[in-house]
């Protein structure tokens, strides 16, 4: 996974496809593009290697979130069952109000 | 030879008997056939054989060869030489089933027995006639949760399992997308530190794969050929080095090829 400017969308390589996208983060000054993401990633691991990538406090559980369908993606799921290629997605740290 | 490290296989070293058996003769402090040494190290079953000359690389170019069998450097300086190993984690057998499989005139008698045959029989390159993989549930059973995933900090691989009637490998990528216009410098020094990872770390094979902008540097452990008996510890263990060298690679072999990042004194070494 890289988070610079090469290409987007899906491309095969020697150890299956790939997928590129768009994430920002929760409050909306960063954003970043990462492209080569291998598509049977769990999400959940690829939420937090953006947020190591954007700084994000590392001791917080991260979600990506995909902003146009406006659901959070499954953690356990690959990635590449879940967004499409150029999807924006924002990384946001998993909490509740408690009260349990 | 340390053979206490291995009395779980047997009582009293049945091992021996079983290593005669395949032919090998105690010699010089190992035991021998063919070229072959067998010997114990830290509770790994070790074989190492002289490697044939060829204009390979140190790496040894086997990505995707059936079997355990990778090349590695022995010695130092004017000293070394380019040897191949054939290396099984103690987990393999310790965890090894009772039955392996068969029971006919040709059957081996233990999983110790077992191992030596697969070694043997992948030595030059070939997996062993007859053999099938297992059914894919039951190598998937053998992976703890996770152990598919490689992550340091905001670099992230998923391996992959191959289960084919033919072929049984775990592969992780290393590195995807190799610059195609990596300078030479960049590209000897990345394959000098695989060939380092590659004798320095047991089991896992390293190399390139594609080419021209798609070639990707891979890590796998080929199980092609393994007893029965063997499967669920040899996965785990595969996946244990696999987790361990990808971890131990994946900065440096990403900071090799980033063109952005200059080396004065790596670039005149």
């Amino acid at each position: 996974m890289r988070t610079d400017e090469h290409k987007a969308g899906s491309e095969p390589t020697g150890t299956g496809p790939v997928i590129s996208f768009e994430v920002t983060n929760c409050t909306g000054t960063e954003t970043v593009n990462v492209t080569g993401v291998q598509t049977t990633l769990p999400a959940g691991a690829v939420a937090a290697a953006v947020a190591d990538k954007m700084s994000l406090p590392p001791n917080t559980p991260w979600a990506l979130r995909d902003d146009t369908q406006g659901t959070f993606l499954d953690d356990d799921k690959p990635i590449g069952e879940q967004v499409a290629p150029g999807a924006k997605l924002t990384v946001t740290p998993k909490a509740h109000l408690g009260g349990g | 030879m340390d053979a206490e490290t291995f009395d779980h296989l047997a009582d009293g070293g049945s091992w021996v008997r079983d290593a005669e058996a395949l032919g090998f003769v105690a010699r010089d402090g190992a035991y021998r056939l063919n070229g072959t040494c067998l010997r114990f190290e830290h509770g790994w079953l070790t074989l190492t054989a002289a490697r044939p000359e060829t204009k390979a690389s140190r790496l040894g170019d086997q990505l995707g060869r059936p079997g355990l069998w990778k090349t590695v450097t022995a010695g130092r300086g004017r000293r070394a030489s380019v040897q191949r190993v054939w290396e099984l984690p103690p987990l393999a057998l310790q965890g090894a089933s009772e039955d392996v499989g068969g029971g006919g005139q040709d059957a081996p008698r233990s999983a110790f027995q077992a191992a030596l045959s697969w070694a043997l029989a992948t030595a030059d390159g070939q997996a062993p006639e007859g053999w099938r993989a297992p059914p894919l549930h039951e190598v998937e059973a053998a992976i703890p949760p996770g152990a598919m995933t490689v992550r340091k900090g905001d670099l992230i691989h998923q391996g992959t399992l191959i289960c084919t009637p033919d072929r049984l490998a775990v592969v992780f990528p290393v590195l995807n997308g190799i610059p195609a216009d990596l300078p030479d410098w960049r590209r000897k020094w990345l394959d000098a530190v695989l060939a380092d990872a590659q004798t320095q770390w047991r089991l896992v094979r390293l190399g390139v794969a594609g080419a021209n902008g798609s070639a990707s540097v891979q890590a796998e452990v080929d199980l092609t050929g393994v007893p029965p008996a063997l499967v669920e510890g040899m996965v785990k263990s595969s996946l244990a080095a696999l987790q361990w060298v990808v971890l131990w690679l994946l900065r440096s072999a990403d900071f090799i090829v980033d063109t952005r990042v200059a080396s004065k004194a790596l670039e005149s070494a």
